[in-house]
Formats: C-alpha cells, structure tokens, sequence
C-alpha cells in the first residue's frame, strides 16, 4: 500500500511560523483556568541546546557551547528558571504535579552541573515533585565518557535516574564516514559505569539508512546494545531535509539518487521482521524497542503517556521547546536570543501558539496512535470520521480491527509515518502543504522551521 | 516542443503516482493534487524530491508557489517553460 516511508509524527496539530502567532490573552486565560483544564500526568522538558560538536544529521536547535561564555550561558539559564517560575505562577495546582523532567537538547550533558542543579532545584522548589519518578536526560557518549565518566557520577548525584545517549552506530567504517563521535569502544565500559552509580535506565539511539549500510549490520548493532542491558533503543531511519548541508553534500556526492529511492529504504523493514521473529525483543513503540521483560517499563511509560489519547501536558521549557497543555499547542522561540529577550518581556518564551479545537483534538489520538500500534476503539472518539480510512487500511492487512481495538502489526509499524498522514484532517493537511512550499521559498529547515544545518 | 512536453508530463505522472500509489488510478492530467487529498505534505516533499532528481535540476526557492505544483499538468508546464526548455 504505501511506497516511500513517511517520518514518525511527533506532534499534531503542527504550528507553522508563517500561519500561527500567539495570542497572549488566548494563552494566559486557557492556562489559567482551572475548570477547562483536566487533571491528567504533566512532563516537564527542557531544551539545553548547546553542543560541543554539531553533528550534521540532527535537525533540532543546537549551539556549539565553545561560543558562549560561562555568564552568557548563566543569563540563560536564568531565563530558564524565570520561564519554570512563570508557569508554576500561573497553572492551577492539578497542573504542577510532575510525573517526570526530561532534558533534551541540544547535549544537556555538557551543561556545567551547578546549572543542572539550579534548574532542579527551581523545577522543586515550584511544583509538586513529590511523585515524579522520572529525572532523565540526553547527551552524546562523548560528554559521558569525558574524564574518566566523571559525569555519570555528578549526574546520579544530582538526581538524573534515566539516561539516552546517541550512538548512532557500532560499525567503525559508518562511524568515520558520517563523522559520529565517541570512542565506540568504551561503550561497555558506559555502561558499566551507569550501573555502578545506581542509573539501570539507560538508552540508547541507533539510526538505519545510511548509504551503504544492510539491515544486518543494525541487527548487530542492535544486539550489541542489548548485550550490555541497554533499556530501550530508539531506532531512527536517517531523515534528511531539503537545502540542509547533508542533503547538499549527499547531492554533491551522488549519493541522494539512492537515499530517496524507496527500494533502497524499504530494505530496512527487514529490521522490523527481525524484531516480530524475536523471541527476546518487541517493539515498544514504532521506533524504540526493548528487550521482553515481564513488568511494564514505569519512566517510558511516564515518558510516552504524555503523548497519548487527550495529548497530555508537556511543559516545554527552553528555545524550540514544544509544550501542550491541554488544547493549547505552543512552541518556544527557535534562537537563544529570542527566546531571552521573549521570557524577559512576558516570563515565557513562546512565539508561537494555537487554541486546538475539541475535534482536531480527536484527530489527534487517531495520529498519533500509529506510532503507538495499539488503539482502544474507546478512546477515540472520532473515530467515526475516519471509518474509510480504517477500512481501507485493514484491506490491505496493515491495520488489525479487533472488537475494541486497532493494532498496527510489528512489521507494519515500519509504516507508522504513512498511516498517522492519513488520519490527518483536510485543513491540517492544506495547513502543512503550505508550511512546506513558505518554508522552502524561504530556505529554511523544515524541522523547526529555522537555519538550522542551513548555510 | 511538443514531444518535450509530452516526455515531461509522462515522467511527472509516474512521479506523482509513486508519490501517490492508492489512487494512481483516479489521478489524471488536470486533477487538483492537494484539494483533491491525492499529496499531502510528505508526500510534496518527495514528489519534489523525485522531480529534482529525475530532471537532474535544482527547483529555486522563488519558484516554491503551491500553483507550480497543483497538478501534473501544471508541473509539467512551469518545468518546461522554467528548467527544461534552456
């Protein structure tokens, strides 16, 4: 049924810097008022955006730390603080129990630990931490191994319980011709040390469909992940933007014929059978797969359950930060600069904002639970709407229709992307058509809609 | 010119129709590729991507108008008369 795979769907409906602005009054009344918002599981994510390196695959909003001087780097994030204060100041009490803080970034790891500490201690000092089971944060096997892993040890110490790191990949010869760095051989030594200070959550990021690479080789890779008692892996299929440096030197190289030929893509889905023929490994999600275990994972659950059924609340904190409470999506200024000079002027950095009605709302849960593969037809209830859509994905055995329940199969979660495209409501699906053409007549990353990797 | 044009819109609607398997049978020249839901944003992305590919040209950034793109005939002739007739 669907030919070219289609990127995982994060987040819907999407905001687009040419087509939403924030409403300010919009946005403090809805946050504010208690009686529309419902009590359900709030994360807190953090966007630390500096880096030490600038990989060229990765499209989020990331500064190389070497620019910045350490009282540059506090002012920010005192704006952070000022922006956590902010909304502790304004949401009702139901809204500031954290069931869990994620830093993302960006590599959150290299950020001096007494901001790590001061930005806890604000997140504590401000809302109710008394259940949240969740402190986790990303980083790069570089800043980890850094020092003899001194940061592992500052990191337990500080209350980080769940860690992700980017490998990429284990193969020295993909290693050196995409530019990953880390020495890959201290990987078991990591996770030795993890272990060591008391962190049994930690995972990792494994990527496919880098030119020349087989299934098999992520296979290996995978199983090498879970022979030192990696968690959960997040498996990414290499996605490249138009008029980014990768896409350009894939162009120049005469590489990019063979990335956009679905044949060569598609052979990945032998990943995919790989995991459904295992006996020891499952797919958690579309994208992260763990070892089978007998007790469900409690801090991914937390994690993920955010993006589920009613969209959750996620409090994004941060420059690109992406929040939701509720119905209101909105999305943080994508520059260190502007997102300071907005939390100075208003206490929040979001330039971006839009009030989702109850209807989009119900066709989010039918978006996003591809990426999940599982449905209970009770949960959607607007599901109705989207009854052809069923119907024809089931004649083409990529969806299970069970009494109470629609399952995307292992394999056919290979597919998550292209199934959560169909479920997307004609405005939403005119919305992004011209979000892509305003984005690419203005050169700019369609990710975050910024300059990011752009030259 | 003719001949050209023809060759071009015989190569954009096998693009199209890999962009949009599923209903390559309800897609003609003149069909509306976005009003009718045929392409939705990936799929333009890739569409785009495939046209770049196939015609070995770089589509300028003035030149992204949804109106270029909306149906196989429309494509075929902003290429010609833009990237392809040079």
């Amino acid at each position: 049924m669907f030919v070219k795979k289609e990127t995982e769907h994060y987040d819907y409906p999407q905001l687009c810097m040419f087509q939403d602005e924030i409403n300010d009054n919009e946005f403090l009344n809805y946050i504010s008022n208690e009686e529309e918002l419902i009590d359900n599981p709030v994360i807190m994510y953090i966007h630390i955006p500096f880096c030490k390196s600038i990989c060229v695959f990765c499209n989020y909003y990331k500064v190389p730390i070497g620019l910045y001087s350490d009282h540059e780097i506090k002012t920010f994030v005192d704006a952070m603080i000022s922006e956590i204060r902010f909304y502790a100041s304004v949401l009702p009490e139901k809204k500031k129990k954290l069931t869990g803080v994620q830093f993302g970034g960006g590599t959150p790891t290299i950020l001096p630990i007494r901001y790590i500490n001061q930005i806890l201690a604000a997140i504590k000092e401000e809302f109710d931490v008394s259940e949240c089971k969740l402190f986790s944060m990303e980083g790069t096997m570089a800043s980890l191994i850094d020092r003899d892993f001194e940061r592992v040890s500052m990191l337990a110490e500080a209350g980080i319980n769940r860690i992700s790191f980017g490998v990429q990949s284990f193969s020295p010869h993909q290693r050196k011709k995409n530019g990953l760095v880390g020495d890959i051989d201290k990987f078991e030594d990591l996770c030795k040390t993890f272990k060591k200070h008391g962190i049994h959550d930690y995972n990792i990021d494994l990527m496919y469909n880098y030119p020349d690479q087989t299934p098999e080789e992520v296979i290996r890779d995978i199983n090498r992940a879970f022979d030192s008692d990696v968690v959960n892996i997040d498996l990414y299929s290499l996605n490249i933007y138009p008029e980014t440096t990768l896409y350009h030197r894939y162009k120049k190289r005469g590489l990019w014929k063979n990335y956009i030929d679905p044949e060569s893509e598609n052979r990945f889905i032998e990943i995919y059978r790989y995991i459904a023929a295992s006996k020891d490994i499952k797919t958690v999600t579309a994208n992260i797969i763990s070892k089978k275990r007998e007790k469900p994972q409690e801090t991914l659950a937390i994690q993920l359950g955010n993006n589920r059924d009613n969209g959750g609340t996620t409090i994004g904190i941060g420059p690109s930060s992406r929040g939701n409470i509720d119905r209101f999506m909105y999305k943080n200024a994508v520059s260190m600069e502007n997102y300071i000079t907005l939390v100075n002027k208003k206490k929040y950095g979001a330039a971006l904002g839009h009030l989702t009605s109850v209807e989009e709302m119900e066709n989010r849960t039918l978006v996003m639970f591809p990426y999940f593969g599982r449905l209970h037809k009770a949960d959607a209830k607007g599901l109705h709407r989207h009854r052809h859509v069923i119907d024809q994905l089931v004649e083409n055995n990529i969806l299970i229709e069970t009494a109470d329940q629609l399952i995307v199969d292992t394999v056919n979660l290979y597919w998550n992307g292209n199934i959560a495209a169909l479920f997307y409501s004609n405005k939403q699906k005119s919305k992004m058509i011209k979000s892509y053409f305003l984005s690419r007549k203005h050169k700019l990353n369609l990710y975050n809609q910024d300059k990011m990797q752009i030259k | 010119m003719e001949t050209k044009t023809l060759e071009t819109k015989l190569v954009i609607e096998n693009l199209v129709k890999q962009v949009a398997p599923d209903n390559k049978d309800k897609i003609n020249v003149d069909t509306d590729l976005f009003n009718e839901g045929f392409i939705d944003s990936l799929g333009v992305m890739h569409l785009i991507s495939f046209i770049e590919s196939s015609f070995e040209i770089e589509i300028q950034e003035s030149d992204f108008e949804l109106e270029h793109f909306r149906s196989i005939n429309s494509i075929a002739n902003f290429l010609n008369e833009k990237y392809l007739n040079k």
